[in-house]
């Protein structure tokens, strides 16, 4: 019984030897993380280094056709790893009802196991937006899809991407045009993007690391913008940048949660008018006096 | 040892827990969104819980030492704080990611245990010095109760002068005087263990500051990833974390009309806790100030000619400058926050922060119910703008916050102070499908039906691609207040969804939605129809009240149905996170508070039932910790409006109540009856005083609502005195009776009392947005009812002396 009540009042100093002991782990491990995370947050360094010249590529492109805007035809670069997965994936967007089959097949040739950070590999092809660092996401697959079919390009269509990110949303457009301009605001992004996509072949999209709000003034007017991160703005300078008959598509709603898209139409006189698509579809009981239908 | 010395720490490990408390909500506020602060009471509750079912298995182990354990918690805790604060920081934790990534839920456990620690430890220390000798118990329990009382006031206070970081030191230094206050220094050994305990605290406190971190997701965090941000100016307070933000790439014009097509002015953005509040815009001419007559919210102004104008919410001055745009011969601006009145007019005066002191312009330090109730001074013109960011919004991160601004009861007082041709513009946000603004012209609407006027007559609607006014006019409308409103919307592409005597054909032309939803929600709201078609609606649109004041919360369990149909996985774009994360904490609570209660059960189950009636003690401490946590929740939310901001109210709520019910405590020995009898007595008395505020503290808080901040913070708290009195007597008093029939059944009781608490303390909001805070309240009454029908089957104790 003595034992016992020596060993029991030592409880709270094994209490607070535990402690410190958790304490140095922590310190360390801080110690140890904080050398990689810069003065803010950093860039994860799997995606920031995909295309590097230490890192082979994961899938190299099978066939790759450099660009010739005005000689031949653009080919885009053509991938086989994974495409059971990108199949699946153009699946689940047609479940949502799109069935337009250029873009589905725009989704299911782009890689974009290759855009997300090698952690999220393994998901890149899952329904949802994924995490890229720096607080901004890879889009949900459908509304990837959604809104490249909203800009209705045509193989000459001069197309300009507001907010890079890892480059899967321009490497899309680059399925239906080569003329596509990107621009990313966040340096990092934006230099590992532009290697990226150099590598994996989409050799004709331009990129820039700059301030979108301005858009591309020396390249425009374009037929189509596509601006992939929602504001409560929509920049006056990419107003006039928009081509008369040029549509302009935008997500409206949270980082993560995108609940509508905005379509801005310039007309042939240059007016404006927009127009909110809805993912969400309901008819409420309205009597039918009310209804302007 | 002497019992006061006990006291003495035991009151300073409460202050430091309920200081804890108050400032890790404002820490996660800051990284995350404040829906966190249900989290943290819920943690903390926890961790009392826990470590009443961890003394009910070791009870043996600590009588054996008491006052090492004793001294041992507190120390611990002392330690745990930076340690678990810099555990947390390493989670990788963001909560806009959790409907899409189940390993954010991993996360928020991860987070939650870190926290946990020290609450445990505190909630230890408290358990182990209610396991004195009985004499000494109700001395124990009030010192916990005040010292808890004066810990919120005293954290509020301080949060003024410090930073969260030094608040923090400054509580783990309060555990560690605490511990101090209990270690035998006599004896060379514990002297020796103490001395490098305190000397680990300062060390851990020297070395481990805690640095504030912002999710990567929150709009400072974004700013400082792009060139050439700076921070020109930052401040802390009970509000918020105020950040200045200078960068060339700001393009701040929310809301603008699509017709506006030339540059901002030079500008800054103004955030609070890392979010959007507004930006500071340089316009040294008043002709500069165009841009903002392209925004919704300018169209009262096309209304009146030279107006006076009452605007709610100054933040940036953008809306000043607006009224000013307008040649306004008086404009009254409200700003709650004296941080960024501070900011406005010291380092931001050359910026654009002399829009505060320019002629004609005068900027309260109010909040607007205090405001509007106090003043006679009438306006043509009153601004509601938006106060929240664009994402904010679209993330349903409001959802559970209470807005005592949009209900019909605040929209009525505005109309009061208006002049007899004055209107009142709100202006919120649009979503898709369709909800602020249906639900702000129901609120307007029924606001002028309780007042004998005919909505039709006197209200307006107009929207943008990104926000919608609503107009009331005092006066009703006329035909040239309709043709300035159809200019003024014309010229800026804008679409009218409502004015009396519109036409189908004039709606939904410029920002086409696929029906014409507004118009028909304002003509279905203004019909005979209303009740149908708001019980029709996908989402909660009906009017806001102050019974039921949660604004931006639409969610309905119909609507998940409806999502899921429609949306399919695209519904989650939908779900309010505010409102899921309280879901969500309510579950896991129940859980949790499942497997505590169980478990002793299971494992000590011969012990616990040795005194017979075991379930009666469960029923009876289970029914006063959800009717004191129920109670104090509803009064917390009563206080919200009455004091201005939750901060504000957590600390007067929780720091009265528990000052109070610790003076009850102390009171409840000295009744020269028999224990039963003042149990209950007492809980008779909560039960008559419960149902005397139901009816008389609305009309008593709105009758002092105009006095001084300090004046109504001591209403505030000697308001709650009788009741917390009466609800201080009944946890000591029955301790004290079961004590000598069910003496291993103490520490359960306090474990189940724990439990119930976190779970009231969750599903109180939850519970307010349904039925509302009048039946919450009764709700809790009805608790304390059943209480007292328990207490007369627990066993009797001998009676008090005199």
């Amino acid at each position: 019984m003595e034992h016992r009540h020596v060993t029991l009042s030592r409880t709270p100093t094994v209490l607070i030897v535990l402690l410190v002991v958790v304490l140095a782990v922590v310190v360390l491990v801080t110690q140890w993380s904080d050398r990689d995370e810069g003065d803010w947050h950093s860039i994860p360094q799997d995606l920031a280094g995909a295309g590097s010249t230490t890192s082979a590529p994961a899938s190299a492109p099978a066939e790759t056709q450099p660009a010739t805007q005005t000689s031949q035809p653009w080919l885009p670069p053509r991938f086989t790893q994974r495409q059971g997965d990108r199949d699946r994936m153009a699946r689940v967007i047609g479940v949502y009802g799109l069935k337009d089959k250029a873009i589905l097949q725009a989704m299911a040739a782009v890689p974009r196991h290759e855009f997300v950070p090698a952690s999220l590999q393994r998901s890149a092809y899952r329904d949802s937006p994924l995490p890229i660092g720096f607080g901004q996401t890879i889009s949900q697959p459908y509304i990837v899809a959604e809104m490249t079919r909203q800009l209705q390009l045509k193989p000459t269509s001069r197309v300009l991407e507001i907010g890079t990110g890892s480059g899967y949303q321009a490497a899309v457009l680059t399925e239906l045009t080569p003329h596509v301009y990107t621009i990313e605001i966040i340096k990092p992004l934006a230099d590992a993007a532009a290697k990226r996509l150099k590598r994996l072949g989409y050799t004709t999209v331009r990129t820039k690391h700059g301030d979108g709000y301005h858009g591309w003034p020396d390249a425009g007017p374009f037929d189509a913008i596509i601006v992939t991160a929602a504001a409560g703005q929509i920049p006056p300078p990419l107003l006039r940048q928009l081509a008369p008959g040029g549509r302009m598509i935008i997500p409206i709603g949270g980082r993560f949660a995108t609940q509508s898209l905005m379509l801005v139409e310039k007309r042939a006189d240059g007016k404006v008018r927009s127009r909110s698509l809805m993912a969400v579809r309901f008819v409420p009981f309205v009597r039918k006096d009310v209804s302007a239908d | 040892m002497s019992p006061w010395r006990t006291r003495l720490a035991v009151a300073l490990t409460a202050m430091a827990v309920i200081a804890l408390e108050l400032t890790l909500m404002r820490t996660l506020s800051l990284r995350l969104w404040h829906h966190f602060a249900y989290m943290i009471i819920s943690v903390a509750l926890l961790g009392f819980g826990a470590s009443g079912t961890m003394l009910t298995l070791c009870r043996r182990r600590v009588f054996a030492a008491p006052q090492q354990w004793l001294a041992g918690a507190m120390m611990a805790m002392a330690l745990s704080i930076p340690v678990s604060l810099l555990i947390s920081r390493l989670i990788p934790l963001d909560v806009q990611f959790l409907a899409w990534d189940r390993t954010q839920i991993v996360y928020v456990l991860a987070v939650e245990a870190a926290l946990l620690g020290p609450f445990f430890l505190a909630a230890t220390a408290l358990g182990v010095a209610l396991m004195d000798r009985p004499q000494h118990v109700p001395g124990h329990y009030a010192a916990n109760l005040i010292g808890s009382g004066i810990g919120a006031i005293v954290a509020v206070a301080l949060m003024a002068v410090l930073t969260t970081g030094q608040l923090l030191t400054a509580i783990s230094l309060a555990a560690c005087a605490a511990a101090a206050v209990v270690v035998p220094w006599r004896r060379r050994r514990a002297a020796v263990i103490g001395i490098v305990a305190v000397l680990a605290v300062a060390a851990v406190n020297v070395w481990l500051p805690h640095r504030p971190v912002v999710s990567q997701y929150k709009t400072l965090s974004l700013l400082r990833s792009m060139p050439r941000t700076r921070i020109i100016h930052s401040a802390e307070g009970p509000l918020g974390r105020l950040d200045v933000v200078a960068s060339p790439s700001i393009h701040h014009g929310p809301g603008l009309s699509l017709q506006y097509t030339r540059d901002l002015p030079p500008h800054v953005l103004m955030l609070i806790d890392g979010d959007e509040l507004g930006a500071v815009y340089d316009c040294p001419q008043r002709s500069d100030w165009e841009f903002q007559d392209y925004t919704t919210a300018a169209a009262a102004y096309h209304l009146r000619d030279r107006p006076s104008a009452l605007i709610i919410g100054a933040g940036g001055g953008a809306e000043i400058g607006l009224a000013l745009y307008h040649h306004c011969p008086r404009i009254v601006a409200l700003e709650m926050n004296p941080r960024v009145i501070a900011a406005m007019t010291g380092p931001l005066a050359g910026r654009g922060g002399r829009v505060y002191e320019a002629q004609n312009v005068q900027v309260l330090n109010r909040e607007a119910r205090g405001y509007l109730s106090a003043g006679r001074e009438r306006f043509d013109i009153i601004q509601l703008p938006i106060l929240e960011a664009f994402g904010a919004s679209g993330a349903g991160l409001q959802a559970a916050q209470e807005s005592y601004l949009y209900t019909v009861e605040s929209l009525s007082m505005m109309l009061d102070r208006l002049s007899d041709r004055g209107v009142l513009a709100v202006t919120r946000w649009t979503k898709t499908p369709p909800r602020d603004g249906p639900r702000t012209f129901d609120t307007a609407a029924q606001m002028l039906r309780r007042r004998g006027l005919d909505p039709a007559r006197h209200l307006a609607m107009i929207r943008s691609w990104a926000t919608v006014t609503v107009l009331v006019s005092k006066p009703p409308l006329t035909q040239a207040d309709a043709d300035a409103v159809r200019a003024f919307c014309r010229e800026r592409s804008f679409d009218v969804c409502y004015l009396p005597g519109i036409e189908a054909g004039e709606v939904n032309r410029w920002h086409v939605l696929d029906r014409p939803h507004y118009y028909e929600a304002a003509r279905m709201l203004l019909g005979g129809d209303r009740d149908d078609y708001i019980a029709s609606y996908p989402f909660a649109i009906d009017a806001a009240t102050d019974d039921r004041p949660y604004f931006s919360h639409f969610f309905r369990w119909r609507s998940l149905d409806f999502i899921r149909r429609q949306a399919g996985r695209l519904g989650r774009s939908h779900l309010e996170m505010g409102y899921v994360l309280l879901l969500a904490a309510l579950l896991q609570t129940v859980v949790l508070a499942v497997v505590l209660i169980v478990l002793p059960l299971v494992a000590g189950r011969r012990a616990l039932a040795a005194g017979g009636r075991t379930w009666v003690v469960l029923a009876y401490f289970l029914l006063l910790g959800a009717g004191f946590m129920l109670l104090e929740m509803g009064f917390l939310q009563r206080l919200i409006l009455y004091l201005a901001h939750p901060i504000y109210a957590a600390a007067a709520a929780i720091g009265s109540f528990l000052v109070w019910a610790g003076l009850g405590s102390l009171l409840s020995q000295r009744w020269p009856v028999a224990p039963k009898r003042v149990v209950v007595f007492a809980a008779a008395a909560v039960v008559g005083l419960g149902v005397v505020y139901v009816v008389a503290l609305g009309p008593w808080l709105a009758m002092t609502q105009h006095l001084s901040m300090a004046v109504r913070f001591a209403i505030a708290t000697v308001t709650v005195a009788p009741l917390a009195v009466a609800m201080g007597h009944l946890f000591p008093t029955a301790i004290r009776m079961i004590r000598p029939t069910h003496q291993a059944l103490v520490p359960w009781a306090w474990a189940v009392n724990g439990c119930a608490s976190v779970a009231a303390t969750v599903a109180a909001p939850l519970l307010a947005m349904t039925i509302g805070f009048t039946r919450l309240t009764l709700l809790a009454v009805a608790a304390y009812a059943l209480a007292a029908l328990a207490a007369l089957l627990l066993p009797s104790a001998p009676r008090n002396r005199p």
